[in-house]
């Protein structure tokens, strides 16, 4: 494996880790959102 | 004479009864996971005892440990046992070669824990072991030794007969 | 337009059929390399005996069937089904083995439940099972939400054409890139990735929780293999009540989230786009009907006074709808606690969310998000259509990875598709009314099992009637399936009978 094919592969893994940070990242505010609408019904009783 | 003879036996006679009677109602009844999930409501907050065998992980957390106590076909419950109660030394956790510990706990149940954000357990004020463990013998039968061999006796005859070379295999 | 069945499509079919027979029993070898590791020697004896008989299945198969011929659409479909069946008997084997299996029906529920990655169980006795079947269990459902198809795939067949057509037949129609091989490569590595990701953080929390290192390990791959196979199976009866853990449950809350999303949104994202999150109609769908069904979670609860502060609601009462809307199936409340406490209400939105289901090309089931998007969006262009001039052109578009045409074909299929989950949803609930289950429990199990959610309020148990069974289980396999290649596979057996009849006549 060249430089420029190492270069390549980086680049991917540096893509698929920032791709899987970015779904986890949505998954926990999907979950905050939700906490949130529980806080609400408990403010609002 | 007679008649306060009488009316003071029949009355020691209920002294009798009704003292060992009231001496039981002390004792929190033994009441299993159904139980208690079904009436949720109606043992919500009252002392209770509960019998099961210890499963695998004894969870130690800062301010406790939790066990879950198993009591039978697929119900089991959650046991909370606060740091300051006595808690005897638990052997024998259950694993396919064990047995694990039977211990009977009285503790409060609580339908909704508000210390563990909604959780349904008990929170024990005494532990004590009942049956201690054992090791299960989960044996080997020879009938399996003997079908195990066979069937890779028979495995072994149609991995050469598939693997074997393209010209003594017919095809289509 | 029916077409003749030749001797040819028989071998096609019983060749593929045999080489995933034979993956399967490969598969066993895992849990019985578990077995041996915790010195399990009459499980692992059991396991061993269920490969050696896998094994011996499919190669048998696939000599007797042997062909060089690549499936065509029709024999993909008959295998991708039938497959499911020849795989849920032979894993059925352990299970008979252990002693935990009250029948032999009872066992293929278990197997079909895990390949669906549904969760439903009629196992007897889980807290007391060996570690081998343990994985065995949680194993069936991370392979089948990947589909067995693919695992045959990777190691058993060269990348044909015949091999997209498997995959299409297994109800995952993304057409990502024409090389099938290559789909079935990243599927495999973003899986991959976050199994080891996953088993490492929940065992990680397992050991912060005090569990022993070595035992935590194992509970980080269950539970990891369950949320992320949106499964639902978990080592102990008591599901994650047995962890006491927010934090074990939160971790698998995020996976399970993340395995309900569709495989191309995975490729889309971890390629670079990552801004298709935001703008992809699933997950525009997903999210408002998870935010809608848990408000009236909510209002139900609220209502009934059944929780004491925001953070239990929020705990159970959340955990509980998302498990059932991303159709995994995880639980930390007793079943009778979600009936007697929860109530009608409750139980109703829970169902809902569970009859919408995750998205398409996913592990998940029910309607699928796509479908919610596009039929939502046809009501509104039709509408739109209604009040605009008659000469007006509307069309309506959709997101998905790119911007779509709203037509009229794709608002059929997809309500076509549907309109069918309603029905085997509501032929289950009607069976379990004929039982004299309460209508919102019989809807609710009816329901967890067409969409593979899993949650049970209770039916599902060994001594619930044979029948029920038996329509829980067609229900599992027609919902994970997606209907196409079940009917496929049952007009293929009908014309074969059909063909012999004809030969017969003729000779």
């Amino acid at each position: 494996m060249n430089a420029g094919t190492r270069t390549k592969h980086m680049a991917s893994l540096r893509r698929n880790l920032l791709g899987m940070l970015t779904e986890i990242a949505f998954a926990c505010g999907l979950i905050g959102a939700a906490f949130l609408v529980s806080w609400l019904f408990f403010v609002g009783r | 004479m007679k008649r306060l003879c009488v009316v003071l036996t029949i009355m020691a006679l209920a002294a009798l009864i009704v003292v060992p009677v009231s001496a039981n109602a002390e004792q929190p009844p033994v009441l299993s996971t159904n139980e208690l999930v079904e009436n949720s409501y109606k043992w919500d907050g009252e002392t209770v005892s509960f019998k099961g065998e210890v499963l695998q992980d004894l969870m130690v957390r800062t301010d406790g440990t939790w066990m879950n106590l198993s009591d039978g076909n697929n119900t089991a419950m959650g046991v909370f046992v606060p740091k300051d109660v006595t808690m005897p030394a638990i052997l024998r956790t259950e694993d396919y070669r064990t047995v694990g510990d039977v211990v009977l706990i009285t503790g409060v149940f609580h339908r909704v824990c508000v210390q563990h954000e909604g959780e349904t357990d008990i929170h024990a004020t005494s532990v004590t072991i009942v049956t201690p463990g054992s090791t299960k013998s989960n044996p080997i039968h020879l009938d399996r030794v003997v079908l195990f061999v066979a069937l890779v006796g028979l495995l072994v005859l149609v991995l050469w007969l598939y693997y074997r070379k393209p010209t003594d295999r017919t095809r289509h | 337009m029916v077409r003749r069945v030749w001797r040819e499509d028989f071998r096609i079919i019983g060749y593929y059929t045999g080489l995933v027979t034979i993956g399967v029993g490969l598969l066993m070898l895992v849990p019985m390399v578990t077995s041996l590791v915790f010195r399990e020697w009459a499980s692992a004896l059991d396991f061993a005996i269920s490969a050696a008989l896998t094994l011996l299945v499919g190669y048998v198969l696939a000599l007797v069937s042997h062909t060089k011929n690549t499936p065509g659409l029709t024999h993909a479909m008959v295998i991708a089904a039938g497959s499911w069946l020849v795989a849920m008997v032979l894993s059925g084997v352990p299970y008979l083995l252990s002693g935990h299996a009250a029948s032999f029906l009872d066992a293929c529920f278990d197997t079909m439940s895990g390949y669906t990655t549904t969760g439903l169980f009629l196992l007897q006795d889980l807290d007391h099972i060996s570690q081998g079947l343990n994985m065995w269990r949680h194993l069936l459902t991370y392979v089948g939400g990947q589909g067995i198809v693919v695992l045959a795939l990777t190691f058993l067949i060269g990348s044909t054409g015949g091999a997209f057509k498997i995959m299409v037949g297994e109800g995952k129609e993304e057409k990502l890139e024409p090389n099938v091989r290559h789909i079935a490569i990243l599927i495999w590595r973003i899986s991959l990735i976050y199994l080891g990701v996953g088993t490492v953080v929940l065992g990680v929390i397992a050991m912060a929780n005090g569990i022993k290192p070595y035992l935590a390990l194992f509970h980080g791959a269950y539970i990891f293999m369950s949320a992320w196979s949106t499964g639902g199976f978990a080592p102990y009866s008591q599901n994650m009540l047995y962890y006491h853990s927010s934090a074990m449950e939160i971790a698998s809350m995020v996976f399970f989230i993340l395995g309900s999303f569709n495989f191309a949104l995975h490729y889309a994202v971890w390629s670079g786009n990552r801004r298709e999150i935001l703008r992809n109609v699933e997950i525009v769908s997903f999210t408002i009907t998870v935010l809608t069904t848990f408000s009236l979670v909510c209002l139900a609860l609220m209502q009934r006074g059944v929780y004491p502060n925001a953070v239990a609601l929020f705990r159970r009462g959340f955990f509980q709808l998302i498990s059932g809307h991303t159709t995994t199936g995880q639980s930390n409340i007793y079943a009778q606690t979600f009936v007697l406490e929860w109530g009608p209400l409750g139980m109703l939105a829970t169902t809902i969310a569970m009859a919408i289901g995750a998205s398409a090309a996913s592990t998940g089931g029910g309607f699928k998000g796509l479908r919610m998007g596009i039929i939502v969006k046809g009501i509104a262009t039709d509408i739109r259509k209604l009040l605009s001039p008659e000469r007006a052109v509307v069309t309506g578009h959709y997101h998905h990875l790119h911007d779509n045409i709203l037509s009229d074909g794709v608002v059929k299929g997809a309500a076509v598709i549907v309109v069918l989950y309603v029905l085997i949803y509501v032929v289950g609930a009607v069976v379990g009314m004929a039982y004299g289950y309460p209508m919102v429990n019989a809807l609710f199990e009816s329901v967890s099992a067409g969409s593979n959610t899993g949650l049970s309020c209770g039916i599902t148990q060994a001594s619930m009637p044979t029948l029920l069974k038996i329509v829980y289980i067609l229900e599992m396999w027609m919902g994970r399936l997606e209907f196409l290649s079940v009917f496929t596979m049952f007009g293929f057996i009908a014309t074969s009978f059909r063909s012999m009849r004809l030969r017969k006549v003729v000779a």
